[in-house]
């Protein structure tokens, strides 16, 4: 149900029904769409079952991921940030400027990038809540001002000359564990655990499931909305740093339209788009997805120009998927 | 078959409509179990039952919005099949929903004449033009039939409901429909409006149209019926001449047993003043309301719709601000700027619309019983969630929620269980006032007499309570005062010794009702009232 990350019902009496309620927990299906498409391209590409790929994947999306677990909280309080992509380049860009142009430590420099994410999306949460903007209208107005600071201040050049240590972060590995992955586990990790047991974690789908209700229980519902924009912008502002530090420069088009891939993430994942309903890791899976078939795509010598198509199409079938699902009840 | 068909009412004549044997499933649930139903021209028949009794299943089957497993249906003896709401439509049956099939931002004439558009004629015609001189005084001339006066060129958003249902009825009469099936048409009509409404469909009645009336309220029925056919638990319980029997047994027929008492109101221990209100405003809403609640009291609010009662709850509750006025709680004086200020303070309010307001119907019932206080069962902003499961637990109890599962979204419970679910979200809180608005709208005859024992209990228990209600016998049952509103100012305050229906209906309507319409024969006691 709606609160499916909210409701443990306990697998304890028997496996079969442990199993049957696995089974109808929401990300289900994305995990069993997950396994098919892998068994389908091990047979058709031996280079896809390797332990490489694998985390290649993890590694490539883990921004869009990191964005999705941002984007889910909003989704849930049926809201929508259309900026988070224009934040990410953002957040890159002030951490970039941070290490080269202002000569600042590394850790500040992260903090500086992902702070700048968190102020865009307190702004974002001001112009819903107190101003009462269509999320849509306010996040999209958000999307051009954040790219266009980046643009503007770079003059549309890039910022390189990083140094070592911070490419370490975004090009290294912990094991054979690329460490945005290992970040992007952990930020799910802490979401969702916020999410089913903290009590914002209940006035998030309190407020995404019915907003009036809220209001009228005396529920704190503009510090919540405003809180989750708040989040929404820090995770892309993470997410965007990470990004810079994986491919070593910032640029002024970067990240350019990842907003709609990280809305498809958390729409493939069973998030809700009319709100009260979603999960962190069903997000996380979503953008994992959507890697797995863009490398699809790649292996199976799809031309690229096709790729977009095929992600349209996925999205498709998901909402598809999640309507017949939820009309069974 | 055509022969046993007229169920011998003398007449060789048969029934305008008669539906035999129809059943309904929906998953595991067996809406409609074999039911029977005849309507003759000329009649109004009630449909009564509890809620989840199959009212509303047998109305869309008629309509053609469901089909039915089984059954037959006859319409002047012929058999017929109705497989979509435009057959239905064909065949003269019109349904009124609660919730209106109107266009709101377009005209009275154009929702009138929706499905006829009155093309011109010729040519222009046959280009799907539209004669809207002819469809304006053709919509005029319906209007007229059932006594309203609406402008036909006013669009429907800017009416009100009772001007919106008459030309709904008018749209009805635009299809030439021998069959209006009207669903609790006054549950959203203030009681002046329902006097006009009952004699339109005198008027429709006399007019050969046979009318299938849905109400929860006896007293209704009493008033306007000729038949009532009873239907729960999806099956066929009777069907009566509703001059002969008593409220008494339609009740027992619609809830299969004994209910004793619709309202348990015990003596009142009223002790110190728990919330007073001065002077309260609200530019255009409301004009300096004062009063007091006392601790063990209920307070009824009663007026029209739209007299101010929901309004006064809102700015008590901070839903809504007001320009001017002081609340005082326990003798202090306190300022409430939004509902979360009201809940710190003690003062809790159950809405009037439970699913729009009240609940979080897609979460469960220990989320939604909870929601109130679950703020007070944290460790480091982490949920308690066994202290949460426990309360839960206790007001479900006490309650009586069924089914007792907390698992379970709100929106698979009936009605009334849902609204027991919104009454137990406040009730956790254990609020010094509790405003209660339209408490049992919509709600079946036994859930109803359970919320007011627990009313009756709460104030007991020393809660102050405010009760607002558009059923002035609840108002008048359930109050030990009853304060009046009209037009956003208090027009009278009555003790329950002195309160009666004429009296608080000819305070509400001092000063909007100009032409009260005639003086109908108000047979009708307030149903069943303790000595």
């Amino acid at each position: 149900m709606a609160d499916a990350g909210v409701t443990s019902t306990g697998a304890t009496s028997s496996v079969s029904r442990g199993i049957r309620s696995l089974l109808r927990r929401p990300e289900a299906s994305i995990i069993l769409v997950m396994l098919a498409l892998c068994a389908f391209l091990s047979v058709a590409n031996p280079r896809f079952l390797s332990l490489d790929n694998f985390m290649n994947i993890a590694r490539n999306y883990s921004d869009i991921g990191i964005g999705a677990v941002g984007m889910t909280l909003v989704l849930i309080v049926a809201g929508i940030d259309l900026s988070v992509a224009s934040v990410m380049a953002l957040g890159g860009l002030v951490a970039a400027l941070a290490m080269t142009s202002w000569g600042l430590p590394i850790p500040i420099a992260i903090l500086l990038g992902v702070s700048a994410g968190a102020v865009i999306g307190l702004v974002n949460g001001l112009l819903v809540q107190r101003l009462r903007l269509p999320p849509f209208i306010a996040t999209l107005g958000m999307l051009g001002v954040a790219r266009g600071i980046v643009v503007g201040t770079t003059s549309g050049m890039g910022v390189s000359g990083l140094p070592k240590e911070f490419t370490a972060i975004g090009q290294g590995y912990i094991g054979p564990v690329p460490i945005p992955v290992i970040v992007m586990v952990a930020v799910a990790l802490v979401v969702g655990l916020f999410l089913a047991y903290h009590l914002w974690g209940t006035y998030i789908f309190s407020i995404g499931g019915n907003e009036t209700a809220a209001v009228l229980t005396g529920l704190p519902v503009a510090r919540v909305k405003i809180f989750v924009y708040v989040v929404c912008g820090l995770l892309a502002g993470l997410a965007g740093v990470l990004l810079v530090s994986r491919v070593g420069v910032s640029l002024p088009g970067q990240s350019l339209g990842y907003e709609l891939q990280v809305i498809a993430a958390a729409v493939i994942g069973g998030v809700s788009l009319t709100g009260g309903r979603g999960t962190v890791l069903g997000a996380v899976l979503g953008a994992m997805i959507i890697g797995l078939i863009q490398n699809a795509l790649v292996l199976l010598q799809v031309p690229p120009y096709w790729q977009q198509a095929f992600i349209g199409g996925i999205i498709i079938l998901a909402a598809v998927v999640d309507m017949l699902r939820q009309r069974r009840g | 078959m055509l022969e046993t068909s007229s169920l011998g009412t003398g007449s060789a004549a048969p029934p305008l409509l008669e539906a035999r044997g129809i059943s309904k499933r929906f998953g595991g649930i067996q809406a409609l179990d074999a039911v029977d139903f005849t309507l003759r021209a000329g009649e109004v028949m009630a449909l009564a039952g509890e809620n989840g009794a199959g009212k509303s299943t047998l109305i869309k089957i008629l309509a053609g919005a469901y089909q039915g497993d089984a059954g037959e249906i006859f319409i002047d003896g012929q058999p017929v099949e109705i497989h979509s709401p435009d057959e239905s439509e064909r065949l003269g049956i019109s349904v009124i929903y609660q919730e209106f099939n109107l266009t709101p931002n377009q005209t009275v004439a154009e929702n009138v004449f929706l499905r006829d558009p009155q093309r011109r004629s010729g040519f222009l015609g046959r280009l799907n033009l539209i004669d809207q001189g002819a469809r304006r005084k053709a919509t005029r001339a319906l209007l007229e039939q059932v006594g309203s006066s609406v402008d036909p060129d006013q669009k429907v958003s800017e009416l009100t409901v009772a001007h919106q249902q008459m030309t709904e009825i008018a749209k009805a009469l635009a299809m030439e429909a021998r069959i209006l099936i009207m669903d609790e048409p006054t549950s959203t009509l203030p009681d002046a409006e329902v006097e006009i409404l009952f004699d339109i469909i005198r008027q429709l009645r006399a007019r050969g149209i046979a009318v299938v009336f849905v109400s929860h309220r006896i007293e209704e029925t009493r008033q306007i019926a000729d038949r009532v056919t009873v239907l729960r638990d999806g099956q066929f319980v009777g069907e009566e001449s509703v001059a002969d029997v008593s409220d008494q047994q339609i009740i027992r027929m619609m809830v299969g047993r004994v209910v004793d008492t619709l309202y348990p109101k015990t003596e009142a221990m009223p002790s110190e003043t728990v919330l007073s209100v001065r002077g309260l405003t609200r530019k255009g809403v409301l004009k300096d309301v004062s009063f007091d609640v006392r601790r063990g009291e209920v307070l009824g609010l009663a007026g029209l719709v739209g007299a101010g009662r929901t309004e006064i709850a809102r700015c008590i509750f901070g839903a809504d601000r007001f320009e001017q006025g002081t609340i005082t709680l326990d003798g202090e004086p306190v300022i409430i700027r939004s509902p979360q200020d009201a809940v710190r303070l003690g003062i809790g309010y159950v809405p009037e619309d439970r699913k729009r307001q009240g609940l979080f119907l897609e979460m469960s019932v220990r989320d939604n019983i909870a929601m109130s206080v679950a703020h007070q069962m944290t460790r480091g902003g982490f949920v308690d969630r066994s202290a949460v499961a426990e309360v839960a637990a206790s007001f479900r109890d006490r309650l009586s929620v069924r089914p007792p599962q907390l698992d379970v979204a709100v929106s698979r419970l009936s009605g009334g269980n849902q609204q027991k679910v919104a009454l137990a979200k406040w009730l956790a809180l254990r609020p010094k006032v509790l405003i209660l608005d339209e408490p049992t709208r919509g709600i079946d005859v036994g859930a109803k007499a359970e919320v007011h024992a627990l009313i009756d209990e709460l104030a007991h228990e020393g809660m102050g309570i405010i009760l607002i209600s558009s059923e002035l016998p609840e108002v008048l049952n359930m109050s030990d005062r009853i304060i009046v509103v009209a037009e956003g100012e208090l027009v009278g305050e009555l003790s329950r010794q002195e309160a009666t229906q004429e009296r608080c209906l000819e305070l509400a309507s001092i000063k909007s009702m100009r032409a009260a319409k005639g003086s109908p024969e108000h047979g009708d006691v307030p149903w069943p009232t303790q000595a």
